[in-house]
């Protein structure tokens, strides 16, 4: 379509396409570092943002300034405007050459040729450059950024976990290299471990081997354990340089090394204490009852851990039965179906109770806990669990109408009667046709409606078959229904008799219930129990209705039980009291009680709070130490150095610290602020709060304004009463 | 004054004699131009004769004008003042003296000592807004055992980011507070401190990128111990874990308890045995304080009444009764406490308990409580303003009466804190007032280096011998109250001063220049208005006598000669 000249155009064309996609990328790649960079610098902004923003400029430059649309015609109007030797001519080119006039083909040729020889320059050529010093720019500030940050990062993280912890240890120059092996003991599972620092932090009962090597020969080398007790080290060559000694770690502390007559600082002697296992039981709750005809198996869940390994976890069940003197107890081991060999340091435990195969009646109770014994053996027991299976017979026990106080209708015995009832229809349902045994099934429902809808009645419930209302009651009260007659026969004419039956009364205190929210709950629960038992009895399943039956009857019980009052006996036989003679014994020759109690001394303590002060006081360069601050500093410090014995890794710098500070006393030298603060923290931390104590106000001695003042009222008050 | 009445009678007749002669005149041209002549004429005389001063014009002659710069002066504002105007300039330190001179003052301003060394007879303040910060502060710098530091101040925080208020004792912190942004904020902070005798705690905060970090002394003395005599009519729990917690806590108890009639199981403790079957002035000398149940002191003789009685009027002694159905009659320790009975015998309350913030759950059997009054000073009470426990003023010396019978459940439901604070503020209430030789308080308060601080001393020692770093201090006894003295110290380096008199000795803290500086910059600003508001008023003062000056009379003069030439050329036309 094109001449040769128009191929050239729009090969042109399409380089300068290129070249503006090329310096947009550029630019925006530029400016997306630069972002990112200073992100970087502010937050800590991941690089790989760099990425998104590039993509994400790239496009907004693109669709901002569509590069793409650029046309033939711009080429030539560039040409033109840049070569005058094309004559204005090159959109010539751009036209078919069928078209085109002779005089107009020959300057197209003309032009053809000229446009083969000149080598366009692209205007674009110094944007690109540009572009891309931008972006040398940009990487260049973006690695001043990278440096430039993370140093700053560093150091500060560096120096934080270098106060955090304790200094570098100081190593007596005698001692050319020391090796620490630490065997942890067998129940932790862990390997030896190497170390050749001093401070250790071992677990409870490891054994430490110690290998010291020195520069010259020592007569002696030990080890000081807390201050007090000597370790001697054997010497393992003829030179006496290398030096051993085994020792076994089973409490905290602090150890010097003592070569010759020079002791090192002190070193830490931290124990990691093997923590008791943990037991939390997920099911059963800690109080179950498992009513009848419920399956009676208990699922037990629970979950174990340790920090180092679990040997074993059992379970210990304990079979209550029997009541009252009588009651025996079964104990049993169970354990659970998962192997403990692996010792790993958390088991989930799971294991189903069957009650029935440990021979438990109705009435019986199952306590259990869970004990679990670690490789330490050190054990741990759960809290105890129960799991009750209540006693129908004792349920239906009708002890319980002696209740003095009659709360609850005497419907109650109705539940008992319904369910002796339903028991005696199961029985018979071989004998009696399936007919009669639905009838009967169903007249079972309809008792248990009745007694549903009496309950109802004491919850204010409202129903349109209320119970005894005789406009409803007619086919359940046959023999009523002459008196029911009677009875209209009189009324007749009675007009609130009349209404009474279509009204529906609200505030009736016959109704009014006196229960107080809790017991309405229990109500509640039953007349939902007794629901159940009414919907089974009347799809008769007289079989599944039982176990609602028994449910709702223990409720009713146990709301019965509520109601029940203690009263103690009082009548008991006393002699007559003479008041006459009451308080009229001789009493001259009983002498006054007395009793003395002292308060153990406690001045060791109290010597602590002036030891803050005094170290207080050091700060200033001038302060002269007397005797007596010198002689509570050293209390202070044998306080703190018991306390390191048995945390050292909280006082030990305490310690160190305290020991500094007497020895430049002793030296006149000069104490640093920051071995006072420590020593001051560690005094703070030591010492008991203290309570608020009632004191006594001072005031002054002699003739003050207040005195003079209560003198003078105190005349004039005289005066006034003289007159 | 009679000379100036003769000097007006002659001019006035003088006048009238002119006056009349001027209308007389037969030629009656320019009459009235001649009659003010001649008014303007013998006035004028008149007045050369009479002493007519006028008031001098202040600042306007003699005085010198500077412009001082002290600390945090703005530059713009200086500029833009200076303008225009041929002043000279110094700055605060270079400024020696200004007796005498008017001063312009950009900054915060100096301090009123510094004002009373240049002594310049004019101040025109123009102050720099104060910075924000912590702009007041205070706490309790002399402390007893086991009492509360309380560090109360206000802090302005101009900044958009939260600031942390930190009570760090020896880089351990101790209690926190925050600052909402853009706020102007009241803090508190408060910790028991531990140590017994000086130590300096600090107050962090991180604010406008910079590290507050400002000192707080605290010197912590060993508070005096009370002895405690207990009467109780019968034995409970109430008086037994009283008698305990104070054993406990080094306070000597002595606890008789009626055990039948006449009889009496007597505990001594912390203390040896001596006889305590008839209270008498001796055995209460031994004591600060009674604690008794009600029954019991209606059960003593009448001997025992009037010493307990003649103890607490005149010596001060302290009395706690516990109230019960005995306290029907009126005898001297119930007479200003009238008891009324609550509805319910068993009831809950909330009371309100001095020493303690927040109210405190407390359920009370057989609950009485006492009517308020005005001469009654309320202890405990309940949210309406029922009181439990009261103070009454006796002669010198306090009874309080305490319906509560079962504070011990505090302490049995964990609430120990609160039991000791109950108990704390009545015995601290009712106990007898130790007696102390001197007492001593130190201005301002915060002392520093260089600056002269005051030091007021109350004794009834003749004169004060006062020695600090060896340096004898005199005192000057107070015109009015013949028993306070105050002396001046310089002190010459930061931080602890002992002072030493011959009763007794005193630890107080002298600040650096650069401690609560805020603070500093805040007292200086009010302390130079205040210091230009006084040589004002004593300059108006002046200005009433001496500052008139008299009247120039060459005027008068001039005035009489024109006069006279005006009706000697008008005769003459």
């Amino acid at each position: 379509m094109y001449s040769n000249g128009g191929h050239i155009i729009d090969t042109l064309k399409k380089r300068w396409i290129n070249l503006v996609l090329l310096s947009y990328l550029l630019s925006s790649l530029a400016s997306a570092i630069l972002i990112t960079g200073l992100l970087h610098f502010l937050w800590p902004v991941s690089l790989w943002y760099v990425l998104l923003l590039w993509v994400v400029f790239s496009l907004l430059i693109l669709l901002f300034s569509k590069a793409w649309k650029i046309k033939e015609t711009d080429i030539v109007i560039y040409l033109n405007k840049t070569f005058p030797q094309l004559e204005d001519s090159c959109d010539l080119l751009l036209k078919s050459p069928d078209n085109l006039s002779l005089l107009e083909r020959l300057q197209a040729g003309k032009t053809e040729s000229i446009l083969q020889h000149i080598a366009p320059a692209y205007p674009l050529r110094k944007r690109n450059t540009s572009a891309f010093i931008f972006l040398l720019m940009a990487c260049a500030l973006f690695s001043v950024v990278l440096i430039a940050k993370p140093s700053g990062n560093s150091t500060t993280i560096k120096q934080r976990i270098k106060s955090g912890s304790s200094r570098a240890e100081k190593i007596l120059p005698a001692i050319s290299s020391a090796e620490i092996t630490i065997f942890p003991p067998a129940y932790t599972g862990k390997h030896q471990r190497l170390q050749q620092q001093f401070n250790l932090l071992v677990e409870e009962g490891a054994d430490v081997s110690w290998q010291i090597k020195t520069n010259t020969y020592f007569s002696k080398l030990e080890l000081v354990l807390n201050d007090s007790m000597m370790v001697n080290m054997t010497a393992a060559n003829k030179d006496h340089t290398l030096w051993k000694v085994n020792k076994r770690i089973t409490s905290p502390g602090f150890y010097q090394v003592k070569a010759g007559e020079t002791a090192s600082e002190l070193y830490r002697l931290d124990v990691i204490k093997d923590a008791l296992p943990a037991i939390a039981i997920e099911k059963p709750l800690p109080y179950t009852t498992i009513d009848f005809g419920m399956p009676q198996k208990v699922n037990l869940l629970a979950h174990a851990t340790d920090d180092y390994g679990i040997k074993e976890v059992s379970i210990y069940a304990t079979v209550a039965s029997g009541s009252g003197e009588a009651v025996k107890f079964k104990e049993q081991k169970m354990s659970f179906p998962v192997s403990f060999t692996a010792n790993s340091t958390a088991y989930s435990l799971n294991r189903l109770i069957d009650l029935k195969a440990m021979d438990m009646q109705p009435g019986n109770e199952l306590y259990f806990y869970l004990q679990a014994t670690d490789t330490h053996n050190q054990q741990a027991r759960s809290d105890m669990y129960i799991v009750v299976l209540p006693d129908t017979a004792e349920l239906m026990n009708a002890d319980v109408v002696m209740n003095g106080i009659n709360l609850k209708p005497e419907y109650f015995r109705s539940q008992r009667q319904i369910i002796i009832e339903t028991e005696q229809l199961l029985k018979d349902k071989g004998a009696i046709t399936i007919e009669g045994f639905n009838k009967k099934s169903n007249e079972l429902a309809s008792d248990q409606k009745l007694l549903r809808l009496r309950y109802g009645k004491f919850l204010g419930e409202e129903s349109e078959t209320s119970i005894g209302d005789a406009r409803f009651d007619k086919d359940e009260h046959h023999s009523d229904e002459k008196e029911h007659d009677a009875a209209d026969a009189k009324d007749f004419g009675n007009a609130e008799k009349v209404m009474d039956a279509y009204e529906h009364k609200h505030d009736n205190a016959e109704d009014a219930t006196f229960f107080d929210p809790e017991t309405k709950k229990q109500l509640k629960a039953t007349l939902d129990e007794m629901w159940k038992a009414e919907l089974q009895l009347r799809l008769y399943k007289p079989s599944e209705a039982l176990p609602f039956e028994y449910k709702a009857l223990r409720l009713l019980k146990d709301l019965q039980q509520k109601t029940r009052a203690y009263v103690g006996k009082t009548s008991v036989a006393l002699t007559p009291l003479k008041p006459e003679k009451r308080l009229t014994g001789e009493l001259d020759k009983i002498i006054n009680p007395a009793t003395e109690y002292t308060q153990p001394n406690v001045d060791v303590a109290r010597s602590l709070p002036y030891a803050i002060a005094i170290l207080e006081n050091l700060k200033d360069d001038h302060f002269l130490l007397t005797n007596i601050s010198t002689a509570i500093l050293r209390e202070a410090a044998g306080e703190i150095s018991s306390k390191a014995a048995s945390e050292p890794s909280k006082y030990l710098g305490a310690l160190q610290a305290v020991r500094r500070i007497l020895n430049t006393v002793a030296l006149a030298g000069k104490i640093t602020t920051e071995d006072i603060l420590v020593c001051q923290q560690a005094l703070q931390s030591m010492l008991a709060e203290i309570n608020r104590l009632p004191s006594r106000q001072a005031s002054l001695d002699g003739f003050n304004l207040s005195k003079q003042y209560f003198m003078n009222l105190k005349k004039a008050g005289k005066n006034s009463n003289d007159q | 004054m009679i000379n100036n009445t003769l000097i007006i009678i002659i001019a006035v007749s003088l006048l009238l004699f002119l006056l009349l002669k001027e209308i007389r005149r037969l030629n009656k041209a320019r009459l009235y131009l001649r009659l003010l002549c001649s008014v303007i004429a013998v006035a004028s005389l008149a007045c050369i004769a009479l002493p007519i001063t006028m008031l001098s014009n202040k600042n306007s002659i003699g005085q010198k004008q500077m412009l001082l710069l002290t600390e945090g002066y703005n530059k713009d504002s200086v500029d833009v003042f200076q303008k225009n105007k041929n002043i000279q300039v110094y700055q605060a330190d270079s400024l020696l003296t200004a007796d005498g001179d008017s001063l312009y003052v950009f900054g915060y301003g100096l301090s009123k000592y510094k004002w009373q060394q240049l002594k310049p007879a004019g101040i025109d303040f123009h102050p720099s807004p104060l910075s924000a910060g912590i702009t007041s502060v205070h706490w309790d710098q002399d402390l007893q055992t086991g009492h509360v530091l309380k560090v109360q101040g206000s802090f302005n925080n101009t900044s958009a980011d939260t600031v942390t208020l930190l009570l760090s004792a020896y880089n351990m912190h101790l209690d926190s507070v925050s600052i909402q942004p853009g706020v102007k904020q009241n803090f508190q902070l408060q910790a028991i401190p531990k140590h017994l005798g000086q130590a300096v705690y600090s107050l962090i905060a991180k604010f406008q990128g910079k590290l507050i970090a400002e000192p707080l002394p605290v010197n912590v003395s060993e508070q005096a111990k009370l002895n405690v005599l207990m009467l109780a009519a019968s034995p409970d729990f109430e008086n037994k874990f009283l008698s305990r917690w104070l054993s406990q806590n080094g306070c000597t108890v002595v606890l008789r308890t009626a055990v039948s009639k006449g009889k009496y199981a007597e505990s001594f403790l912390d203390t040896s045995k001596f006889k305590i079957d008839h209270i008498d002035p001796a055995l209460l000398n031994r004591f600060d304080l009674m604690v008794a149940d009600a029954s019991v002191l209606t059960a003593l003789s009448n001997s025992e009444l009037e010493s307990i009685k003649k103890q607490v009027a005149d010596k001060g002694f302290g009395l706690v009764i516990k109230a019960d159905t005995s306290l029907i009659a009126k005898r001297f320790y119930n007479e200003s406490f009238d008891l009324s009975a609550l509805p319910n015998s068993r009831i809950t309350h909330n009371m309100l308990i001095r020493g303690i913030d927040k109210p405190v759950r407390f359920t009370e059997e057989q609950a009485a409580y006492i009517k308020s009054k005005d001469d009654l000073q309320p202890l405990v009470t309940n949210e309406s303003g029922n009181l439990f426990i009261a103070a009454a003023l006796y002669g010198s010396g306090k009874i309080l009466m305490s319906t509560l019978s079962q504070t011990y459940t505090l302490a049995l439901a964990g609430q120990q804190s609160y039991y000791q604070s109950l108990w704390s503020s009545v015995l601290e209430e009712a106990a007898l007032q130790k007696n102390i030789a001197e007492h001593w308080s130190i201005k301002p308060f915060i002392p520093r280096v260089d600056e002269p601080v005051g030091l007021f001393v109350q004794t009834n020692a003749t004169i004060p011998i006062v020695t600090i770093e060896n340096s004898k201090i005199a005192f000057l006894q107070n015109k009015n109250l013949a028993y306070e003295w105050n002396g001046t110290y310089w002190p010459r380096t930061d931080g602890w001063q002992h002072l030493v008199s011959s009763n007794d000795s005193l630890y107080w803290y002298t600040f650096k220049e650069t401690d609560w500086k805020n603070i500093a910059l805040q007292q200086r600003t009010s302390e130079t208005y205040a210091y230009a508001k006084s040589i004002k008023d004593h300059s108006l003062d002046k200005s009433e006598t001496p500052n008139k000056k008299p009247f120039p009379k060459i005027i008068f003069f001039f005035t009489l000669l024109a006069a006279c030439t005006f009706l000697w050329i008008e005769r003459k036309l």
